[in-house]
């Protein structure tokens, strides 16, 4: 009976799938009843009202038609917005959240349609997204893009190619008119400094920017660094080096700040950061990676006046990265790769470590079996093409030490060719159960992926050797502290 | 318990395995987080030949592996054959189950009913064969004036 009357009980609160007893952590279900019961609503009633309506596809809800919508063409959401009212709106809203912006006089006539009062449609509103390219960048009137812009405050990401005749007004105008803004490429563009500080200070939500190509210069970096808050992905590629009279003293006293003054300057939302064929220095990326510990995928192509110093620094600070490319950086060396393996394990154990005790002193159980050392190196890919001082240690030492490295690209690397060519012979050092294949040809531009599991396979032989060592380093250490 | 006990809206019961309506990620997450015994978890919105429907697809995708994290670009018709048969149904029929998957929350099944939507959508020339096919009442039809002035309107986007 007792039994009978808790099953019903319980029946009784599902009926209700919107009840607050229950105590989902997944709001996404709660979301879902509750619009599951809006559309039951909305089918009951027009059930109600007439019998041989055919009830769906009207019930629909807007997700649903979105999900639609997506795999439709321009064309198809036109003919849709013709078909009745309860279409019409999410159709609308598909059409134009990005709308095709092709030909030089198409941007002309799309600010006519939003510029039109009495419309179907809230058409301004709806677009998130502008994207101007060829032909139409071209010929882009400041004074048509400001009145548009003026009206599109739902405005997303923005986007213009090759454009000649940029003006500093644009960063005012989206300042005043793009709250939401969060995504802006510019490439190519002939803008300055000066507007983009203008930009990354007035539009404060920016997540992503690109501005390769353009008259940036790399001087705007520390700007770009210390300012954005929410910037996620900076895409400097090609841009001009720091001009003679702007002298940046990147090994200023901040660097000199320990603790807390230091943790106010750094940077923890960056993440991605691309500055191919620019001048780089060490002395630059010392100062990005010192500043920038969240540092994920980070891609210096190009980059030739990069020296060892430069990926000693950010094996120190970036413990995060995840990629890392380094091609064409010509005067990176063996020590450069073994500076990375050796301070990015040490990066690893020390997170591992630090574990307070009661009184404030790590815990003296600090030896850490080797397996869980490494799984906190999250390196999975490197990039090396055309380093041509990397021999084969350097790059053993690396793989060892980094368990998730997966792909590791060497095309030409001369001294890397002729181990491949020894691998299978007896009398090579390299362990024969690796099965590995390394790009060879110096003239192809293919990856060369190297399988997870030999890499294991590849760094468990190694680790062996290295083991005797470790215990015996912590011995030593051991015996320190009793003493 | 390796079963799990649906009621439709018609009050006929199911008992199916765990593991078939696991793919359900709302029946998944009621079940696991609420941790409730035998109840029958009752499907207001649910008919028996939508969910005989929904069973159908659950069988076909048992054994599928997770899908991606980044979702691979398909063509609008790329789908096996076997969905493809499910998915030649009448057109109410065809919302009843993809507004089912959407309350269950089965992502596959819904992408392949908006998919199949879609690709009738295209197969259609203009906004008559639409209504024509969907079978849309008079009421809620747009006047022709209305047509005009939105086609004034798509000039500035199609044009």
């Amino acid at each position: 009976m007792l039994v009978w009357a808790l099953l019903s009980i319980i029946k009784g609160s599902f009926s209700e799938p919107s009840n607050k007893k229950i105590k989902s952590k997944k709001v996404s279900f709660e979301r879902r009843s509750v619009r599951a019961l809006s559309t039951i609503s909305s089918t009951t009633t027009l059930r109600k009202r007439k019998q041989d309506w055919i009830v769906p596809p009207y019930a629909l809800d807007a997700e649903i038609f979105e999900n639609i919508m997506k795999w439709c063409s321009p064309g198809d959401a036109a003919k849709l917005l013709q078909v009745c009212q309860v279409w019409s709106g999410p159709a609308a809203e598909a059409l134009y959240q990005s709308p095709p912006i092709l030909y030089a006089d198409s941007f002309s006539k799309l600010a006519a349609t939003l510029l039109r009062k009495d419309v179907m449609h809230p058409y301004p509103l709806l677009i998130r997204e502008f994207i101007f390219t060829g032909l139409a960048a071209d010929e882009l009137y400041m004074g048509d893009l400001k009145e548009c812009l003026r009206l599109c405050s739902n405005l997303v990401s923005f986007r213009i190619e090759g454009c000649s005749h940029l003006s500093n007004l644009l960063a005012q105008f989206l300042t005043e008119h793009a709250p939401f803004l969060s995504r802006i490429e510019l490439p190519g563009c002939t803008i300055s400094d000066a507007f983009l500080v203008q930009l990354i200070r007035g539009v404060t939500t920016l997540r992503h920017i690109d501005v390769s190509f353009s008259n940036v210069t790399l001087s705007a970096l520390p700007v770009l660094v210390r300012e954005c808050r929410y910037l996620e992905t900076l895409i400097m590629t090609g841009c001009r080096p720091s001009p003679p009279e702007m002298v940046i003293d990147y090994e200023a006293s901040e660097y000199y700040l320990v603790g807390d003054t230091l943790k106010q300057y750094k940077n923890t939302t960056l993440k991605q950061v691309s500055l191919s064929y620019t001048e780089l220095t060490d002395a630059m990326v010392g100062y990005l990676c010192r500043h920038c510990d969240a540092l994920q995928y980070l891609i210096l192509e190009g980059c030739n006046l990069l020296t060892d110093t430069a990926i000693n620094s950010i094996a120190m600070h970036c413990p995060t990265i995840i990629e890392l490319d380094i091609s064409l950086c010509t005067q990176v060396t063996d020590i450069g790769l073994q500076a990375l393996a050796v301070h990015l394990s040490v990066q690893g154990e020390k997170t591992q470590r630090r574990r307070p005790t009661s009184f404030g002193y790590t815990s003296f159980q600090e030896y850490t079996p080797p397996q869980k050392r490494y799984h906190t190196i999250p390196l999975s890919k490197i990039n090396l093409t055309g380093c041509y001082y990397i021999t084969p240690p350097a790059i053993v030492l690396l793989a060892s030490k980094c368990p998730n490295l997966n792909t590791i690209i060497i095309d030409g690397c001369d001294r890397l060719i002729d181990w491949y060519n020894h691998q299978d012979s007896p009398a090579s050092p390299v362990p024969t159960t690796a099965r590995e294949v390394f790009s060879q040809d110096s003239d192809s531009d293919e990856e060369s992926f190297v399988s997870a599991k030999s890499r294991h396979s590849f760094a468990m032989e190694n680790l062996q050797s290295e083991r005797r060592l470790q215990l015996s380093r912590d011995q030593i250490m051991r015996r320190k502290r009793e003493h | 318990m390796a079963s799990v006990k649906l009621t439709t809206s018609d009050d006929k019961e199911y008992t199916l395995d765990r593991e078939l309506i696991f793919q359900s990620n709302l029946i998944k997450n009621m079940v696991t987080d609420l941790d409730v015994f035998d109840a029958p978890i009752p499907l207001p919105n649910v008919t028996s030949s939508t969910l005989d429907i929904v069973i159908k697809y659950l069988k076909i995708h048992k054994d599928d592996p997770p899908p991606p994290d980044k979702p691979i670009e398909k063509a609008v018709d790329d789908m096996i054959d076997e969905d493809k048969e499910l998915m030649k149904l009448e057109f109410n029929i065809m919302a009843d189950v993809i507004l089912a998957a959407n309350y269950l929350d089965i992502p596959g099944l819904l992408d392949i009913g908006c998919r199949t939507v879609a690709w009738h959508i295209k197969q259609c020339k203009d906004y008559h064969e639409i209504r024509e096919k969907f079978n849309i009442p008079k009421e809620l039809w747009r006047s022709e004036e209305e047509i005009a002035e939105m086609k004034k309107e798509l000039n500035g986007i199609l044009g």
